[in-house]
């Protein structure tokens, strides 16, 4: 019994030295390279008392063989000012995939006291954890340095070895901090050319001459962060970075001239996955056999794919590129975009409809029409769809004419609000790569006009005597201004859809109780989205001395707050997302014994980009408030904001404008 | 539980799996026999919605968790029903486990369709990593169930049993190195005399994030187990439970198990201002305790005893002090000041628990070693929570007066419960009682920049233990009034003929409000002070406004106030309204959303401390600008909160507006809050309140 007692409780302690862990191994002395050593000696420039931390030297050495494969070594060392900038200056973030292998991760840190510190490989974190994605053997590799604070220099060094579909190389030299010195070196086997792109910053210096054997040699100085502005595009479509695109002395369908090479590349990476198969086909005569018209007929299979494939994203080897193939989306009935894409192409191939499929980026402004082919430029996957000729084409927003191809409409299949005919916010106005004809093509989708983004509200009250607010409203939703609270309604049960109006009532009264409301067509993306709700407002109308102030605008904000805590001259471009057409039309029935004293003068604001209409009249016993808000231009440069700011600050003033009403009555206590 | 310095780190991984892993080292694991799938009902098929939460995308039929100690492996099934085109999502299924824990076996899953056969899931089951790193694999089990439609039934089942392999790797290396965040202090060792006299074993989290109608758990005891433990403990351990908040039902003993039943469980949703999370949740926590003791008095008595004794071993003698109390003190001889002057000076012991990077190596390198007393902590100059808190009392001992160091248990993640045997768990933080006069004063030194005669509010309003009565005995710590949670804004501005207000803002915040807010910047520098708190008065202000903060005092220091100016700028907010000018008597509401939005509400309305705002603004206006309105005072009142707003004309040229809103306590029940709603109603309603004015001029925008 004694000796099964002891070999318990030694089970019960090897039980807790796991929990405990077990002793660090002895430090040994690190010495950092000398290129780190330099750096951190490196003296600073004056920066701004708020910058967290400064690259001082971000190097990228890129060795291409003549199979194609790319060896990079990279260098970035960070010198930490503010603790805000330890927390990002310390991890370097990197992607192993089936294609790329991280071969080497090494930092050190130098502090100003005390001994330096390295990690390695071994101490790195690992995770095939990202959004939206089920599963992916992508493994993101975070190596984070010790010990880091203000006044560490961080540098890490790293190889890589990759086989990419494309041969370009990309450098990303700007980024949260500022960076003094970026550098881009690259080798090539005899025979090779390149051709190099400087996007979203203003090219230094001619590209390398033709003529001149590689290696290519790029360097830069003294590169600002990126800041931080409200409504700014996303930093994909700002921050600075070189493309370098390659290309051997042989013919390789792997180096792209331009869009078309690109396009024919993903042609034959997903031709065979359109392909209809019979159960596919089958599907697709099901589907059709319900519509008797061409344009029913796409709208039927393209309500199929949107509704009925749930996204789910496996991507597994070239699976981020490649879909997959349309019989086994079909049978799974699930799909990422590009397979949802493959399905919808295969059930139109199989009744007798075209489609090509359209490469895009949801973050709008990463692709221009005159930028370099890249294959990392996007992100999503949707479907270009020709619309026969004997299909009208009125009232279909996502509709392109292409000169060879024809009319086309645009479709999303992963937006589940966005119906055929309608593009969702991300794709209005965007640029994107129709894949057609064994190439590809930048095509510029379309801006819609306002009215297909409508919000429509119309408000009927009573103001009783206590000046208290009964009434109803009413809304009449389009386009985008009703994709996203779609989206979110359905999404959500009952009580979830009533806090949502609770929230939106909340910022117009102060006291309020929903008695009723309705959503109809939440289930129905073509149909406008109707939303009706009646409610009461206690003391919304107060009393000042002889006069009841009531705000006419009862509910909605249309300023945009694009003030910034840095008053500094603005750099980025201004994107208010999509183009909108919001009319409200209030009427409040007044009480007995009251009249307007003061109405506000009417708005009449027209910056161009925009135009905001307000007005509040006397119509009997009523008083009628209209404003009408019209956003036709939703990307603005930024050399438009001082003219954006103050537009949209007298849209806020005149929102809380009111209206005196005189009152002979007995006052409220 | 915070992690305990001196010690290594370690991962707080679930310690139920740590019995399983102890359990497999005698026992092998039962073959698991395939079985049939528990029959669906015709209710269970019929069913199209949930009546409890309406529009519900998918609801659990049923779940069952059976940890099986006896057996060395946990069972889990879970079925469910889509009901949405949203609830398809739940289709996609993710198990999380960890990897030198345990693994993921016998999985399997199938698809009722809502007519038709039964499909068997036979697509592949991905094993990703969630997490991998030296000592570390967490992985996800992770697949999609295909072609699943509203009104289909998913249901899955596997089993968790021990994994012996070895994660390779110190986990210690990478723990080092990952940003420390800012997470509680640790409060420190405890001490020596300690003894395990309850383990915790099994956590049933109740509710999940859909409507469950039924679920069963059931935990079986391992006789080996129990073996283990009794040598642990000093006499024969039991198995307790200790449940929160489940409706009507409790757990049973079956024969040699332990099973708990419930029916229509609601998914947790938090609330805005809320009691921690940890205390609304539904759960049962299992737990070994020594069974010599009869009843939780008995438990809490002994754990104080073994805990006192500890701390009094740190203490140590108070004439060993005496020499340092004397050097501290001078020749002081009022007790209050004497005190104070103690408390000072253990304020500047270099507080440990509050360096945000200082690692296990860290440590090592700067040679820190453990306090065994308070002596220690003077000579070496640092010290963790505990051990400056021990230190203050030892002082105040050596000085003359009958301090005594308490158990508190903080109330910023969880609220204490009598049957949850828990020491650590629960008492998790130290305080000092000093009686002062003929008042007993709680004190804590050990929270920077905390004034003298205030806690920290986490130490607030909570429960504690004091051992210096015969049993110990449990009190509750003082609530402060709402002066001691004061924020006061005094606003000098100028109104322009454009309807623009500039000038000045002095904020200053008092007690808990100064507190707050010296910790949270206490590791910030200047700029990021700066930053922070423009940033909290611009929340304050309309769109468009400015604020730059000009004056900074006492951000790190335990000065009763915390004083910080701004000029502001806050462009057309007075509108004009044909000739007449509106102006927003408070001005001070900004972007920021008032609490309590919605009719009704599940939990509790929960503020951190009884607290009070005050602004006092004055207003000058443009020469020749008249007042034609002010708006009447605003009043609301009920038995806890109060609000006015006083609107005046003081002068030709100038206005002045006082508004006070005071909450006297912290705690709202869920049948309290429609009175709160309503007072909170009133507040924004008396906040709309403005001026008429009689404009000078037509302005354009």
């Amino acid at each position: 019994m004694r000796g099964y007692r002891g070999f318990a409780l030694v089970v019960t302690l090897w039980a807790a030295a796991l929990f405990f862990g077990s002793r660090p191994p002895a430090a040994a002395a690190v010495t950092p390279p000398p290129w780190l050593l330099q750096e951190a000696r490196r003296p600073l420039p004056d920066l701004p008392p708020e910058t967290e931390a400064v690259v001082l030297l971000h190097e990228q050495t890129t060795a291409v063989t003549a199979k194609g494969t790319l060896a990079t070594t990279s260098r970035l060392a960070t010198r930490v000012l503010r603790q805000g900038g330890a927390d990002l200056a310390r991890v370097l973030v990197r992607a192993g995939a089936y294609n790329l292998k991280v071969r080497s991760m090494t930092g050190w840190v130098v502090n100003p006291s005390g001994q330096p510190k390295k990690t390695t490989m071994k101490q790195a974190l690992f995770t095939s954890i990202a959004p939206d994605t089920l599963y992916m053997d992508a493994k993101i590799i975070m190596l984070f340095a010790p010990d880091v604070g203000p006044g560490s220099v961080v540098g890490f060094e790293w190889e890589e070895e990759r086989t990419p579909p494309s041969l370009e190389d990309i450098f990303e030299f700007q980024g949260r901090f500022p960076v003094l010195r970026a550098r881009y070196s690259l080798s090539l086997p005899p025979g090779w050319t390149v051709e190099r792109h400087v996007l979203n910053t203003a090219p230094l210096g001619p590209g390398p001459d033709p003529a001149d054997a590689p290696p290519v040699r790029f360097e830069l100085e003294n590169i600002p962060a990126i800041a931080q502005e409200p409504y700014m595009p996303n930093e994909l479509a700002l921050a600075g970075r070189l493309l370098v695109r390659m290309k051997p002395p042989l013919p390789d369908a792997r180096s792209f001239s331009g869009w078309s090479d690109m396009g024919a590349w993903y042609e034959g990476l997903s031709r065979e996955r359109r392909s209809p198969s019979e159960p596919v086909a089958a599907k697709a005569a099901e589907l059709a056999s319900r519509v008797p018209d061409s344009l029913g007929k796409i709208r039927a299979l393209a309500d199929f794919v949107q509704k009925e494939i749930r996204y789910v994203s496996i991507q597994i080897g070239i699976g981020g590129f490649q879909p997959h193939f349309a019989a086994s989306v079909l049978l799974n009935r699930y799909g990422d975009c590009k397979d949802k894409a493959t399905l919808l192409s295969a059930l139109l191939e199989a009744v007798g409809i075209e489609s090509y499929p359209v490469i895009v980026n949801t973050e709008r402004g990463s692709v221009a029409p005159d930028s370099p082919v890249s294959l990392y430029s996007f992100n999503h996957a949707v479907l270009a769809v020709r619309l026969p000729e004997d299909a009208p084409a009125e009232g279909l927003d996502s509709l392109v004419d292409h000169p060879r191809l024809g009319r086309l409409i645009v479709f999303d299949p992963t937006m589940p609000t966005a119906p055929l005919g309608r593009l969702p916010h991300y794709l209005q106005d965007n640029t994107v790569l129709l894949v057609a004809e064994g190439g590809g093509e930048l095509v510029r989708l379309p801006r819609p006009a306002p009215e297909s983004n409508l919000l429509d509200r119309t408000g009927r009250f009573v103001l009783t005597a206590d000046g208290d607010l009964v009434g109803e409203i009413r809304e009449v939703r389009r386009g985008s201004q009703a994709d996203s609270l779609r989206y979110r309604m359905q999404a959500v049960p009952e009580a979830d859809r009533r806090k949502y109006l609770e929230t939106f009532l909340s910022d117009s009264f102060p006291s309020f109780i929903l008695r009723d409301y309705e959503f109809r067509n939440l289930e129905s993306a073509q149909d406008d989205l109707v939303l009706s709700y009646g409610f009461s407002a206690p003391a919304y109308a107060r009393r000042a001395g002889g006069f009841v102030v009531v705000r006419p605008r009862a509910v909605g904000r249309k300023a945009v707050d694009l003030t910034s805590r840095e008053k500094k001259a603005r750099r980025y471009p201004i994107d208010l997302e999509t183009t909108v057409l919001s009319r409200d039309e209030f009427t409040f029935e007044l009480p007995e014994g009251l009249a307007a004293e003061s109405l506000p003068k009417p708005v009449d604001l027209d910056a161009g980009f925009a135009v905001y209409r307000s007005a509040a009249e006397s119509e009997g016993r009523s008083l009628v408030y209209k404003r009408e808000y019209r956003l036709v231009e939703p990307l603005l440069p930024a050399a438009r904001f001082e003219e954006a700011l103050k537009f949209f600050l007298a849209v806020g003033a005149e929102e809380r404008q009111s209206v005196l009403l005189r009152s002979d009555g007995p006052r409220r206590p | 539980m915070s992690p305990t310095p001196g010690k290594r780190r370690r991962i707080a991984w679930p310690l139920g799996t740590g019995l399983l892993l102890c359990a497999a080292a005698s026992l092998v694991p039962l073959l698991f026999a395939q079985k049939a799938w528990p029959p669906i009902t015709a209710e269970e098929s019929a069913l199209k919605d949930c009546p409890q939460i309406p529009g519900a995308g998918a609801i659990f039929l049923f779940r069952e968790e059976i940890a099986d100690i006896k057996a060395g492996e946990t069972r889990v099934f879970k079925r469910l029903k889509v009901l949405t085109a949203a609830g398809r999502d739940r289709a996609n299924v993710e198990i999380m486990y960890v990897k030198g824990l345990y693994k993921v076996v016998d999985l399997e899953a199938r698809v009722v369709p809502p007519e038709g056969v039964p499909r068997p899931f036979t697509g592949q089951v991905f094993d990703k990593t969630a997490l991998l790193g030296p000592g570390i694999r967490v992985a996800v089990k992770t697949f999609a169930l295909p072609d699943v439609t509203p009104g289909a039934i998913i249901e899955y089942r596997y089993k968790l049993v021990v994994d012996t392999s070895v994660v390779k790797g110190d986990a210690e290396d990478i723990l080092d190195a990952l940003p420390t965040g800012r997470g509680k202090p640790p409060e420190g060792d405890i001490g020596k005399g300690m003894k395990l006299l309850s383990l915790p074993v099994e956590r049933w989290d109740i509710e999940e994030g859909l409507f469950t109608r039924k679920a069963r758990f059931v935990y079986v005891p391992g006789d080996s187990w129990g073996f283990i433990l009794s040598l642990l403990f000093d006499g024969r351990p039991s198995l307790l439970w200790f449940s929160k908040r489940i409706p009507d039902t409790h757990p049973v003993w079956n024969k040699d198990r332990l099973e708990l039943e419930v029916e229509n469980i609601p998914p947790f949703e938090a609330e805005e201002l809320m009691p921690p999370e940890s205390s609304e949740k539904m759960c049962v926590n299992l737990f070994y305790f020594d069974s010599k003791f009869k009843d939780p008095k008995a438990y809490w008595t002994m754990e104080c005893k073994n805990w006192q004794k500890a701390a009094e071993a740190f203490l140590g003698r108070p004439h060993k002090l005496a020499a340092a109390c004397g050097e501290i003190v001078g020749d002081e001889t009022d007790p209050a000041r004497v005190l104070m002057r103690l408390y000072e000076r253990v304020q500047q012991i270099r507080n440990l628990s509050y360096e945000q990077d200082l690692t296990s190596r860290r440590r090592k390198e700067q040679k820190i070693k453990d306090n065994r007393n308070a002596a220690d902590v003077l000579e070496r100059g640092y010290g963790y929570r505990s051990d400056i808190t021990r230190t203050f009392v030892a002082l105040a001992r050596a000085a003359g007066f009958e301090a005594e160091v308490v158990r508190v248990s903080t109330r910023d993640d969880k609220l204490f419960h009598n049957a949850f045997l828990s020491f650590t768990g629960q008492l998790d933080s130290e305080a000092a009682l000093v009686p002062v006069g003929d008042k007993t004063l709680l004190f804590d030194p050990a929270t920077p920049f905390c004034p003298f005669g205030l806690v920290h509010w986490t130490r607030s309003n909570a429960a504690a233990v004091r051992f210096s009565e015969k049993p110990p005995a449990f009190f509750t710590t003082p609530v402060y009034p709402p002066e001691l949670g004061l924020t006061q804004r005094v606003a000098a501005l100028r109104l322009d003929a454009r309807g623009s207000l500039s000038g000045t803002i002095e904020a200053t915040y008092m007690g808990h409000e100064a507190l707050i807010r010296r910790l949270d910047h206490i590791h910030d520098d200047a700029e990021e002070v700066r930053r922070s708190l423009e940033e909290e008065m611009m929340e304050l202000l309309p769109e468009g406004s400015e604020a730059k903060m000009t004056k900074l005092e006492n951000i790190d220091n335990n000065a009763p106030a915390l004083i910080a100016r701004f000029d502001v700028v806050l462009p057309g907010l007075a509108v004009e309204t044909g000739d007449r000018m509106l102006l927003p008597a408070s001005p001070l509401l900004g972007k920021r959303q008032h609490p309590f939005r919605h009719a009704e509400r599940k939990y509790p309305a929960y503020f951190p401390y009884p607290f009070r705002e005050f602004n006092d603004i004055v207003i000058t206006l443009p020469d020749g600008m008249t007042v034609e309105t002010c708006p009447p005072p605003q009043k609301a009142q009920d038995e806890f909160c109060s609000y006015s707003l006083l609107a005046m004309q003081e002068g030709p040229l100038k206005l002045h507006v006082q508004r006070d809103l005071i909450v006297h306590k912290s705690f709202f029940s869920v049948e309290q809050y429609p009175a709160l709603k309503s007072f909170y109603d009133a507040v924004r309603t008396g906040d709309t309140e403005q001026f008429v004015l009689r404009a000078l001029a037509v302005v354009d925008y």
